[in-house]
């Protein structure tokens, strides 16, 4: 009988037909990665999280302390603004409400900012884990928090957004400091378990969420301890949140899903620069959000207000494109704590409801989810 | 995109990729990896010196990143198993098979498997010897170490991987009797 099954030379030849194991992602999907991990770690040198939990129960905490403010830079009310938001809503008779976003062009277009009123704003991964997209849900004090959040979570789904991050996690301000947030994890939570990019794609949501909520900095604990450990990451106890100067493109993962207002990755040391950015963005991950037929022809700062005058030869032919340009150079003005901006110029005197030589105050939040 | 990127990435991506893979035998986490073996390479490309080859210098770094991968997954263990009693372990690696190993025979299947129960040298050697196909002074170099260690480290591994299969075998892994020659 034979005493083994295997020598060292058969070891050898199965260790030699192992099979080649190829790494599925493209080149460039790599690359993002890379730079999108660059970016967030040279961001904060230790990026400590908070969470917050779409779960119904969760938000209830949330809301309790009154997530539903508005947003870092928020300001007096606005109470006698024109509504002009959330029509990002499906249509009543649609079918597909996934299909809503990119479908209106035709009629009246969807604004991807909420201008007016009180938001909650979540940052959320998407759909390959390269940025994080503020979505913002309206406050609708007819209908019960709880089935806003549920509907609004099956609809991120559709759109691409990954919001399971956010299960079971709560989040809540400080008892005595209102611009701290605490973060609760349970040890279930998935990030314990994602890999390095999954790590890096929650605190970078986390610090998101955070800084729409106003808040500076967080503290986290797994269930009642202090502290996460993530495996790739290591021990984290708390996160400061530093405010940030980003420009707003276009980002749509394909055209199946909606066009939403994405900040960059990178910070900008003026406006100037970041709108320039917003024309000349490249690579496949973002779009620029001002098309390259429109001509800026200054920038002009009066107080905490923006002007921004477009040249005569400017052509706005698209009126989504165009619209939407508008509410991302209004997000990117608020991201450099301007509080109105007016537009001039461009041989036109609105574009959708924004009416031109008129102030019109930055968007309390953007890209918002249908409130129904 | 980065000039320096682009070419390392089609001359050794898929070298690198497969490296890592086969040390964590994990596809999620090797693609976090070899994402880390990036970064680190483009904020050090300046200073490669060329006194080994750059492949060598590539899978140098490789696998400084593994091994600061398995430190974290030890801590990371060691602190569960202090918070809790984990009196019973499992004793397979209860994770499916990757796809490409799935669909191979029943040897390579066990194969894989046992590579886990090397030690993460043996895994290194073993890795970049029979699976990259490197040389004695190739892995050598990679490594850092003496061609006596390599070979020293080598001899070891292939008898606890021949050790393992035979175990697995005998446990019932291995469906496959073969026959003995008369």
């Amino acid at each position: 009988m034979r005493k083994s099954r295997w020598n060292e030379e058969e070891i050898q030849s199965l260790l030699k037909q192992m099979p080649q194991v190829k790494d599925r992602r493209s080149k460039e999907a790599i690359y993002r990665h890379i730079e999108f991990t660059s970016t967030s770690k040279q961001r904060s040198t230790r990026i400590v999280p908070t969470v917050v939990s779409l779960a119904a129960a969760c938000l209830f905490v949330v809301i309790s302390v009154s997530l539903y403010s508005s947003s870092p830079t928020n300001e007096s009310s606005k109470e006698q603004q024109p509504k002009m938001s959330i029509t990002m809503k499906a249509k009543e008779s649609a079918p597909e409400q996934n299909r809503t976003l990119q479908a209106d062009q035709a009629a009246a277009v969807s604004s991807r900012v909420i201008m007016s009123g009180k938001a909650v704003v979540f940052g959320l991964p998407d759909k390959s884990a390269q940025t994080i997209i503020p979505i913002s849900f309206v406050a609708n004090e007819q209908i019960a928090r709880d089935k806003q959040i549920e509907a609004a979570k099956s609809q991120l789904a559709e759109w691409g957004l990954d919001s399971r991050w956010f299960d079971g996690v709560g989040l809540s301000a400080a008892v005595d400091h209102p611009d701290v947030w605490i973060v609760r994890l349970p040890k279930t939570h998935p990030v314990f378990s994602s890999g390095s990019t999954g790590e890096t794609m929650f605190l970078a949501s986390v610090e998101e969420t955070v800084r729409w909520l106003g808040g500076t900095s967080v503290q986290f604990f797994t269930d009642t301890k202090k502290g996460i450990d993530l495996p790739n990451t290591g021990h984290l106890e708390a996160m400061t949140i530093s405010p940030k100067k980003r420009a707003y493109y276009f980002y749509q993962l394909d055209h199946s899903y909606p066009l939403f207002l994405a900040p960059s990755l990178q910070e900008f040391a003026t406006i100037e620069e970041a709108l320039y950015s917003m024309q000349h963005v490249t690579g496949d991950l973002f779009r620029p959000s001002i098309a390259k037929e429109v001509h800026i022809a200054s920038v002009q700062k009066q107080n905490d207000g923006l002007v921004v005058q477009f040249a005569a030869d400017s052509s706005f032919s698209d009126s989504a494109i165009s619209q939407w340009m508008l509410e991302a150079i209004l997000l990117t003005a608020k991201e450099f704590r301007f509080r109105s901006v007016t537009f001039t110029g461009g041989s036109v005197d609105h574009i959708g409801p924004y009416r031109f030589n008129e102030k019109i105050e930055v968007p309390v939040a953007p890209n918002p989810v249908p409130a129904h | 995109m980065d000039s320096i990127f682009d070419e390392l990435y089609e001359k050794y991506h898929q070298d690198l990729f497969q490296f890592l893979f086969y040390m964590v035998r994990n596809r999620e986490q090797a693609e976090d990896l070899v994402q880390e073996v990036y970064m680190k390479v483009l904020r050090s490309y300046d200073r490669f010196e060329g006194r080994s080859s750059e492949k060598t210098w590539l899978l140098s770094i490789a696998k400084h990143v593994a091994i600061d991968f398995f430190r974290k997954q030890r801590s990371w263990r060691y602190k569960i198993m202090k918070t809790f009693d984990w009196t019973v372990q499992p004793l397979h690696d209860p994770s499916p098979l990757p796809e490409e190993i799935a669909v191979q025979n029943e040897e390579i299947q066990l194969m894989y498997r046992c590579l886990g129960g090397c030690t993460i040298d043996q895994r290194l050697v073993v890795v970049l010897r029979f699976i990259q196909g490197l040389s004695v002074a190739e892995t050598a170099e990679a490594l850092g170490w003496t061609e006596s260690k390599v070979k020293t480290t080598q001899h070891r591994a292939l008898k606890r991987l021949r050790q393992q299969m035979e175990e697995e075998a005998a446990k019932g892994g291995w469906h496959h009797e073969k026959i003995p020659m008369e």
